[in-house]
């Protein structure tokens, strides 16, 4: 044990010490934050879209609707009123409507609206445009011509004009929220976003510290470092030290990046704000303890099962194309339990996704996924914590006796048959 | 005396050849004992059994009087591989603390003995200190010193080397002589193993000689030679051995095999030849004879009388080096 500390210890502090992990610990944070950070950007400028200023509003309702339309459009009273408003007699709305057509056929205009004759009892309104596909756009602006035609309505039916806009004026955005057994559990989409990216961030995590062991090992063999450091350990603690001190760093980064995420969310109006971008209304999806422990555990266990196999990849091969064609394997098992993770959100209780929780393999990720979704029978994720487990131990059983007898061969890469071979044999 | 480490009888196959075949070996504490052989006669795959690096198919293996897969009995023995190597982004010290410690050495005791290690192989002098440098970063000479210091580090009451002294400069070799012969005098015992019979010759107590897994012989120094049983004469004559010389060197009734070597030459006796004899047969033919010495044969000798015994060609086909 003490052993087996020394050598976990040396892994941990050498890899916290080199400049990769500053880098790499610094980096992705930084990058994730970028790109969140261009996306928010991005949404708060979609949603002050400027382009339906730049409508034709063609009105036959005789009533202002359309100049109301304009100037909320622009952005109310001191809004710059670009958007042209042509009032139009009925009778004349046809060729209205094809000189817009033309103009925005020729690029000068977005699109236009036109305001059928009647706000009463149906009104005809219809949208054509080159951005007639933004959804944003096009929810906005219904909104904003339902609003002022009820208004008008009201005006009509003799309201004073103060009065109705007092009482239309009204900002509101609907919140979902998901409702599971385990009570209020945060907005919806929002949810199926953080699972997709904890599975993701499993996924890449498990890959990445996957490669880092199989390299390491690859490091030690090359170097015959192995082989002084054998002569005071047994190969099995090297094996597991190596596989401890490197899940230790992916730990620590692991929790730098999440202790960055939770400031950044904490307080993310105030930074959000000093960088001139809107805030948007987060309601996060609670975790519940239980399930942020499961996510751990199977994160650990995910680790090592890949993690022992890939040093058992490194201990086989002498050369890096020989890893790379190795590896290939085991690697196809992360790759291919990836591709599971998008069908899985969609259909979290299909049979698909039980068979998948149950595999060593693929449950690592698509467990907590589902954990993080819908809730799951104890005895459910029992077993297949079970068959994680068992996965576990076969995953290092295997792994420990290509190591020790790989370690010390060079050479040409061995067949399939002689790692056989080698599973069967003592030391 | 106690044995510093005892060998009962082990044998080790791999997939495709026999790597040690039935070996016993006794090694006394205290001496400086050669495990000869050529290439791929199992020397490392034995001193791998002897660490518990590899366990043997059948057979025992005691360090200084413990089974050697008993918890810490590897570790009063230090090892330096034929094969050296080391984390090349540390620096020295924390490689040869990372070793030490592995070895049970507490980090303050260990701290101490690595800086004196440092100063003594002259890798931290008043004008540069490569203790704080990265292995990377140390010339191949330097790199092979520290490797030194790992395998010594914890000292060690038995001391390993594989192939030692190959691929070693001139001055680390001497380095290294010295370091043998202090260990010695200081009552480790140091085993190494070569295929060079010049510098077994001039170190070792005791040797055993292997090849193609099995044990040809052992014993002291003077037990193997004597062992060999055949009688040499070096011999030198002033302008060289030709004519009526070289037919007395010819006659089987004197001489059973001669080894010219250009500045001097070996002769080994026929069986009931004397050396008297022979003496005055080569004043006889003319000889102008510089020396005339009875010697014992070299290990050289030895060695390469037992192994081409085993194969004619004197080079038996050697497994992978495993």
């Amino acid at each position: 044990m003490r052993k087996l500390w020394i050598v976990a210890h040396r892994e941990f502090v050498e890899r916290i010490r080199s400049r990769w992990f500053i880098v790499s610990t610094v980096l992705v944070p930084a990058l994730l934050g970028l790109v969140i950070f261009i996306a928010l950007y991005f949404t708060s400028r979609a949603t002050a879209s400027t382009d339906m200023s730049h409508i034709t509003i063609i009105d036959a309702t005789a009533t202002g609707l359309g100049a109301r339309v304009a100037s909320v459009l622009d952005g109310g009273a001191t809004g710059d009123t670009t958007a042209l408003e042509i009032d139009v007699a009925p009778p004349a709305l046809a060729a209205a409507e094809s000189t817009a057509t033309r103009e925005v056929i020729a690029g000068k205009r977005k699109g236009y609206l036109v305001l059928g004759p009647a706000v009463w009892p149906k009104p005809d309104v219809h949208y054509a445009g080159s951005n007639a596909t933004s959804t944003i756009d096009m929810s906005r602006l219904q909104r904003i011509v339902h609003d002022q035609i009820i208004a008008t309505r009201l005006r009509n039916a003799g309201m004073d004009p103060h009065q109705v806009d007092a009482l239309t004026a009204l900002d509101m955005q609907m919140s979902t929220e998901r409702l599971t057994a385990h009570g209020r559990g945060g907005s919806g989409e929002l949810s199926i976003l953080i699972s997709f990216f904890v599975a993701f961030v499993l996924y890449m995590t498990i890959f990445f510290y996957g490669q880092i062991v199989l390299r390491g090992v690859m490091e030690e063999k090359q170097t015959r470092v192995a082989e002084t450091v054998v002569s005071s350990v047994r190969p099995e603690t090297l094996l597991f030290g190596k596989i401890l001190g490197v899940g230790a760093v992916a730990a620590a980064q692991l929790a730098i990046l999440a202790i960055v995420s939770a400031v950044f969310i904490g307080d993310r109006a105030s930074i959000l704000a000093r960088m001139h971008v809107a805030a948007p209304a987060l309601a996060l999806p609670h975790i519940a303890p239980l399930t942020a422990l499961l996510l751990v555990v199977y994160f650990i266990l995910g680790y090592v099962v890949y993690s022992a196999l890939f040093a058992a990849i490194g201990s086989m091969v002498s050369s890096e194309q020989d890893a790379q064609q190795v590896q290939m394997p085991v690697a196809m098992l992360l790759v291919i339990t990836a591709l599971f993770i998008q069908p899985v959100i969609f259909t979290p209780e299909s049979t698909l996704a039980e068979v998948l929780s149950y595999i060593p393999f693929s449950s690592p990720i698509i467990m907590p996924l589902r954990l993080s979704l819908i809730p799951i029978p104890a005895w459910r994720i029992a077993l297949s914590l079970g068959t994680l487990v068992a996965g576990c131990w076969l995953s290092v059983w295997i792994a420990a006796r290509i190591y020790r007898t790989g370690l010390l061969m060079y050479g040409k890469r061995p067949s399939p048959r002689e790692v056989l071979r080698w599973l069967r044999a003592s030391r | 005396m106690p044995l510093a480490v005892s060998i009962d009888r082990i044998s080790k196959r791999f997939a495709n050849h026999v790597a040690v075949r039935d070996l016993s070996l006794q090694i006394p504490t205290g001496t400086v004992y050669g495990l000869l052989g050529p290439n791929g006669a199992g020397k490392t795959t034995t001193i791998r059994m002897i660490l518990d690096v590899l366990e043997p198919d059948s057979g025992r293996i005691e360090i200084l009087g413990a089974p050697n897969g008993q918890p810490g009995v590897v570790d009063r023995v230090g090892y330096l591989p034929e094969e050296r190597g080391l984390y090349r982004r540390m620096t020295v010290r924390r490689v040869l603390l990372f070793l030490a410690q592995l070895k049970g050495v507490p980090p303050d005791a260990a701290r101490r003995r690595i800086d004196g290690w440092l100063e003594r192989l002259q890798l931290a002098t008043p004008e540069r200190d490569w203790g704080d440098a990265r292995v990377e970063e140390l010339s191949r000479g330097m790199q092979q010193k520290v490797q030194f210091i790992g395998a010594l580090v914890h000292d060690p009451d038995v001391v390993i080397l594989d192939e030692p002294f190959s691929a070693l400069d001139p001055i680390n070799a001497q380095a290294l002589k010295d370091i043998i012969i202090e260990l010695k005098r200081a009552g480790k015992t140091v085993i190494f193993s070569t295929h060079l019979m010049e510098s077994a010759e001039r170190l070792c107590d005791a040797v055993c000689i292997i090849a193609q897994g099995t044990k040809l012989v052992d014993g002291t120094l003077a037990e193997v030679r004597q062992a060999h049983g055949i009688r040499q004469v070096a011999l030198a004559f002033e302008g060289g051995a030709d004519g009526p010389t070289a037919r007395v060197l010819r006659d089987p009734a004197f001489v059973q095999h001669v080894d010219d070597s250009n500045q001097v030459i070996e002769v080994d006796l026929a069986p009931s030849a004397d050396p008297q004899r022979l003496l005055r047969a080569l004043i006889d033919a003319g000889a102008i004879v510089q020396r005339f010495e009875l010697v014992q044969p070299s290990l050289h000798r030895v060695f390469v009388d037992r192994v081409s015994a085993l194969t004619p060609n004197g080079h038996p086909a050697g497994g992978a080096d495993a």
